[in-house]
């Protein structure tokens, strides 16, 4: 027993000295080029003076944690392009992405379009503090503000785009055709209320039409963001609608009026169902235009659905050339402004301009602003896609060499404690 | 498939709405003849405090006795009004100092504000015909039936030029409720039914 | 001197030594109380609520004082304790001076001699002086400092402590400003409001106020002190409209070191605008409307039409005001006449004044046979009153109008009334009350019932209910029916009598086979059918106006006369003064990180306007505002109220392929 011990000693004791004459020629190895700097993103900015200061990496590795400023992103770009080696991780940066437009409306809205990952949490901002938040859906999501907005940014954690109004955009007149009727003089008031210079041309009688504006020379889209036909009987010249479309010009028309043969070119869809309208209005239904009759859409194979009550599409647009047309199954919307609930007539009026706005034609002027809108692809787009933790490889290295020296403690401390223990020097 | 122009005669608690019942009939007969409009070729008389009212744009009012309306009727007429509704208010009696004028109108003004003289150059006389001089004359102000009084205007809740409320001292109720195949003594030159289609368009128009 | 006459000397010493430390420490302890309290205002503004507290508390902290060091010091009074106490700084006494004094302490004479004796030895003098001179200086030099304390204190900061009252802030001294040698005279300010008097309402005043509400009409005046520093002509105080316009110069009276000025609380929202050289400060006047007289109708209950014009008919009015009313009225308007010709009468028929009472009733009766009433008379009565508001008002209130008529038979030509309806469907309604009581008696008692008999009872209400609901139907019958003409449509009341009558019907089926709980379920939903329709009844015993249609294809496009159709008018584009609102509140927001003075200035201008334009915010923004006059973060509720004015953003976690839907 006593020999065994002994020998384990030794084995210790030589184990020992192998592990001291290993690190000692590791130590004498010529050393590989030093590695990255690794820097997070809180740490950045110092890092970043540093670098163009006093020291001069060879090579530098961001570990992106949270939003990087756009100026820190430009700033390690240019010192990539002046020779050092610039690469980054990230594996929880959501390739956020957002565009700021401004509605074609005189009251001045904006739609903000946001891409995400699905299940992300995006909240709006603006200078003054948080507008909104939804949960993002297959591609992103969409905000639309009834008032103007300048610049915003979407959060979601740590992480921001953001986005300023790129253009500022000036319109024409839309013209509303029809017959005399609750509807045609409720779209029309709505879309004056809104601030929309109307022109107008009702039917009403054989003995005479109700106009409004000067007379109808040329359907021209740079007088005209957009037509609404809402009954084909004071249509004059079908051909001057097609062409005033092909030509850029926005259209939106029910399906009472699309159904007139010489509009064909500018189908969304046929007629499908008719649904009869709820009576009396139901204005505790969350959505107030459940109430409304409407002939359902068969869409075209170019168009798309807009609006659907539950299987039946109830409006639909599409694309013709330069222009753009919807197609509105909904009857009597009047009925939803003066027999809904509470805030009905301010609703009917934004629904209207919304529709409006999703066809006008209007001019755009740019505007000065600078904007982080996707940060994740300007950051590939200026310092390539994201490598691995260069830090790893370093740590590895470390990790080893501490394993040898607690080898070496180990052994030495096993041999000193069983010498003593059977009372060897 | 949409909703035709529906005469809706308002129904309120107090007084005598239903004084003048053959008057959606003759004013859709008056309409029929001169517009394409779609028309309900029945009128209907509807609760003013109830939701139902908000489904007609267009309210007729009448009667001689005294009007004040419940707290409801108020809060439902000044929505309606407010909404896009066209109100019109005529006077049974034809009477400047009858109890339906004075309580209709301490009613309206309470509602609305100030009603105010309608200038008889205003765009509901050329609606759909001509009336140069202002609302035409009824045969109660020529035949000296009524107070001998002829109301040369109009009066309104104006909001700008745009009316909103229409009260009428003419007693049109009168003239308008007659059958329709009644050989009418038309001591004027113009039909005065044809300012009902003034009324009715303006009111679409507006 | 024996040892019992020394004893009780020092025992008269100490307590008068205790008695005067007592006193001493207990007027430095009030004092100091007073002194912290001083200096807690001075550093901070204490509410008024916290220094009306000083005065009691300092002289609790005094009393309490006094009765510990008397509690501490009761044994002195013991002469025992005395000697002992003497003993202890004596030592060479030896426990003669506490053994002499023992009433049973020396067994002889010569024994009490040796101890009188052996106490005489010892000199007794001044072994009190140290202890007593070292508790009364130790007091004192508490209750000198205190006193010196209390006199370095501004006076006007003492006597907010020691006669707190409302509007004392002028009284703080003002702060330090090294660079200014003519403070902000604009802070603080203190604005007394004395309501009407017609109010009856106690004065009071508020300090620095960003908003001040009262009843129109209320003296609003305002405060301020550092007139004497000069200066005058760059103090100055506006009045404005808050929804702009042009401000109005107010005079600024000047009473030693004091300005102040005053004025009367508008009916609409203002601003009052005041200045100090470069100095600014906005202060809201929100306008405490003074609410009309509310009137309840409690009799005549309901509208109705009255078979003949006789009996008695009550009429009682209950009145209330927010602030207290004048007088009332009950007026009957009497309309008798028919085809062109109406005449209509007004009566008072009940009279009454108030001394400002804030609840009252008016009570009349009005006896039909002596009126002289005929056929197709209408009745319209209402009850009016005023309240004692002399500034804007008086406010009138009036409540609803009943209309009572008296049945006219001629009306059946073009009107259905069926006055008597109104009767049936009262007693309709107590039946089927009744009937119900009776199925609920019968479900409790089941458990005690046989079960033929049970059955045997649920039957018979079958057949009382089947009996009620022929009733019903003969209603529904005498409404949808005219006489000599026939059935001429359904009314809305005769659909909802169907209604109720199919209920009764169901129920009348259950009750026969024995399911009084699902029958129960179906009897009610009668009686509540039944009740509506008596709420409605003013309209259904008017019964039906019958419409004949107009043949529009037969007449379409017939006219003859010559038409000019007119052009249409344009609208003018809506007013939206929430959005203008939202506007300027996004603009003073943004303000915030850079100018909180012009940021808090304007947000109470956008207060001011949301007063008249948006009242739904304005409770918000005001919180807001004095948050940041407490120095607290404003912003969220900022944001709360401009949520509010948004009114909507959409948010959908999608994106359109089409761009630009709505």
């Amino acid at each position: 027993m006593g020999r065994v011990r002994v020998w384990l000693e030794r084995c210790a004791h030589l184990l020992g000295i192998a592990i001291i004459a290993w690190l000692l020629a590791d130590s004498l190895r010529p050393r590989p080029a030093a590695g990255p700097e690794v820097v997070g993103t809180g740490g950045l900015a110092a890092e970043l003076r540093r670098w163009s200061t006093v020291a001069a990496p060879g090579e530098v590795h961001l570990t992106v944690d949270s939003a990087v400023s756009p100026a820190h992103r430009e700033w390690l770009a240019a010192l990539a392009a002046a020779g050092t080696g610039v690469s980054w991780d990230g594996d929880s940066v959501p390739p956020l992405a957002v565009a700021l437009d401004p509605v074609p409306d005189p009251a001045g809205g904006t739609r903000i379009w946001a891409t995400a990952p699905p299940g992300t949490m995006l909240v709006l901002e603006d200078d003054v503090g948080a507008i909104d938040s939804v949960a993002a859906g297959g591609t992103g999501a969409r905000f639309s503000t009834g008032f103007p907005l300048r610049a915003v940014r979407v959060r979601s954690g740590a992480f921001v785009a953001e986005s300023v109004l790129r253009d500022s955009i000036s319109f024409g007149r839309v013209l509303v055709v029809g017959r005399v009727g609750w509807e045609s003089g409720m779209v029309t008031a709505a879309l004056e209320e809104r601030g929309w210079e109307v022109d107008a041309r009702l039917a009403l009688s054989p003995k005479g039409d109700v106009v409004q504006g000067g007379p109808l020379e040329e359907l021209d889209p740079a007088r005209y963001s957009a037509v609404i036909v809402l009954d084909s009987a004071a249509l004059v010249g079908p051909g001057r609608l097609v062409r005033y479309v092909r030509e850029g010009g926005g259209l939106v028309i029910t399906a009472r009026a699309a159904s007139a043969a010489a509009l064909a070119p500018l189908r969304v869809g046929r007629a499908g169902r008719v649904v009869a309208p709820v009576e009396p209005f139901d204005t505790s239904a969350a959505d107030p235009r459940r109430s409304l009759g409407f002939t359902s859409i068969v869409p075209a194979e170019d168009a798309v659905p807009l609006e659907l009550r539950g299987e039946l599409v109830a409006v639909a647009a599409r694309r013709v050339d330069r222009g753009r047309v919807v197609l509105v199954g909904y009857d009597d919307t009047w009925r939803w402004r003066m027999a809904g609930g509470a805030g009905a007539v301010e609703a009917h009026r934004a629904w209207w301009a919304a529709l409006v706005a999703s066809v006008a034609r209007v001019d755009h002027a740019p505007l000065p602003g600078i904007a982080d809108e996707a940060p994740l692809a300007t950051m590939v787009q200026l310092l390539g896609s994201p490598s691995s933790r260069p830090a790893e490889a370093a740590a590895a290295g470390r990790l080893s060499r501490g394993w040898a020296f607690a080898a070496l403690a180990a052994a030495l401390l096993l041999q000193w404690l069983s010498r003593r223990l059977r009372g060897a020097p | 498939m949409s909703k035709p122009f529906t005469f809706a005669t308002g129904i309120y608690a107090s007084g005598d709405w239903e004084s003048a019942s053959l008057v959606p009939q003759n004013v859709i007969d008056v309409l029929a003849k001169y517009t394409s409009l779609e028309l309900n070729p029945e009128g209907v008389n509807v609760r003013i405090d109830s939701q139902e009212l908000f489904e007609y744009p267009f309210l007729f009012i009448t009667g001689h006795l005294p009007v004040f309306f419940t707290p409801r009727e108020r809060a439902n007429l000044k929505e309606y009004v407010r909404r896009g509704g066209f109100l019109f208010v005529d006077d049974h009696n034809h009477d400047i100092d009858g109890v339906f004028h004075k309580t209709m109108t301490e009613e309206l003004e309470k509602l609305f504000g100030k009603l105010e003289k309608i200038p008889n150059d205003h765009r509901l006389y050329s609606a759909f015909f001509e009336f140069p001089d202002g609302p035409p004359t009824t045969s109660h102000e020529l035949n000296g039936w009524g107070d001998n009084l002829v109301h040369d205007y109009l009066m309104g809740i104006m909001e700008g030029d745009r009316i909103d409320v229409l009260y009428s001292n003419k007693d049109y109720s009168s003239e308008w409720h007659v059958k329709l195949t009644e050989n009418r003594d038309r001591r004027q030159v113009e039909d005065p039914a044809k300012i009902a289609v003034n009324i009715v368009v303006y009111a679409l128009t507006r | 001197m024996t040892a019992l006459a020394r004893v009780r000397r020092a025992r008269i010493v100490l307590l008068c030594a205790i008695a005067a430390s007592a006193v001493l420490g207990a007027a430095a302890i009030g004092t100091g109380v007073l002194v912290l309290a001083s200096a807690a205002d001075l550093l901070v503004p204490l509410p008024l609520a916290a220094r009306r507290l000083v005065l009691p508390v300092a002289v609790a902290a005094t009393a309490a004082s006094l009765l510990v060091a008397g509690w501490r010091g009761r044994h002195a009074r013991s002469l025992g304790r005395v000697a002992l106490y003497l003993e202890e700084r004596l030592p060479q006494l030896r426990f003669a001076l506490a053994t002499a004094i023992e009433p049973a302490g020396a067994p002889s004479d010569a024994a009490r001699q040796a101890l009188e004796r052996a106490v005489a030895r010892v000199d007794a003098r001044g072994a009190l002086r140290p202890p007593v001179a070292r508790a009364i200086t130790v007091r004192a030099a508490a209750l000198a400092a205190a006193l010196v304390a209390l006199a370095a204190v501004p006076a006007g900061t003492l006597e907010r402590i020691l006669d707190p009252r409302p509007g004392d802030v002028l009284l703080r001294p003002a702060p330090a400003a090294a660079d200014a040698p003519v403070p902000n005279r604009l802070v603080p300010i203190a604005v007394h409001v004395e309501p009407p008097r017609y109010a009856g309402r106690e004065p009071f005043v508020l300090e620095d106020p960003a908003t001040v509400a009262a009843l129109p009409g209320s003296r609003v005046e305002v405060r301020g002190r550092g007139a004497s520093r000069g200066m005058m002509d760059s103090l100055s105080a506006s009045i404005a409209a808050a929804d702009g316009g042009q401000g109005r110069d107010l005079a600024l009276r000047v009473d030693g070191d004091a300005w102040s000025f005053a004025i009367v609380m508008p009916a609409e929202p203002a601003i009052l605008r005041l200045k100090d050289r470069a100095y600014d400060r906005l202060v809201v006047l929100e306008p405490i409307p003074d609410e009309p007289p509310v009137l309840t109708l409690l009799a005549p209950i309901r509208d109705s039409t009255l078979a003949e014009p006789k009996g008695k008919l009550d009429i009682d009015a209950q009145i209330r005001d927010d602030i207290g009313l004048a007088r009332a009225e009950l007026e009957l308007l009497y309309t008798s006449g028919g085809g062109e010709r109406f005449e209509t009468k007004r009566m008072i028929v009940g009279r009454a004044s108030f001394r400002g009472t804030r609840e009252a009733r008016l009570r009349a009766a009005v006896l039909l046979d002596t009126m002289d009433l005929r056929p197709g008379d209408v009745l319209h009565i209402r009850a009016v009153a005023w309240d004692r508001n002399d500034v804007t008002g008086p406010g009138k209130g009036e409540s609803e109008t009943r209309t009572i008529r008296i049945r006219d038979p001629r009306d059946l030509r073009d009107v259905n009334i069926t006055a008597a309806a109104v009767a049936a469907i009262d007693t309709s309604i107590l039946s089927q009350r009744m009937l119900i009581m009776r199925a609920e008696t019968l479900l409790v008692q089941k458990p005690q019932l046989e079960p033929e008999d049970y059955t045997r009872r649920s039957v018979r209400l079958s057949a009382q209910q089947g009996a009620l609901r022929r009733r019903v139907l003969s209603i529904v019958y005498e409404l949808e029916n005219v006489e000599g003409v026939g059935f001429v449509g359904h009314t809305p009341s005769s659909l909802v009598l169907r209604e109720a009558a199919d209920e009764m019907g169901t129920a009348e089926t259950e009750l026969s086979i024995a399911q009084v709980p699902i029958a129960l379920v179906h009897m009610r939903k009668a009686l509540a059918l039944l009740e509506k329709i008596r709420d409605a009844n003013r309209y259904w015993i008017r019964g039906l106006l019958t419409t004949t249609p107009v043949e529009i294809e037969r007449v379409r496009l017939t006219g003859r006369d010559r038409a000019n159709v007119g052009p249409r008018d344009p609208r003018e584009r809506a007013e939206d003064a929430r959005r203008e609102l939202l506007r300027r509140l996004n603009r003073a927001m943004a303000l915030l990180g850079s100018d909180a003075g012009a940021a808090r200035d304007s947000l109470q201008l956008v207060f001011a306007a949301s007063l008249t334009q948006a009242l739904d915010v304005s409770e918000t923004l005001g919180q807001a505002i004095e948050a940041m006059q407490r120095g607290e973060d404003a912003r969220p509720g900022l944001i709360a109220a401009r949520r509010r004015l948004e009114r909507r953003v959409d948010g959908e976690g999608a994106l359109s392929s089409w761009f630009g839907s709505p």
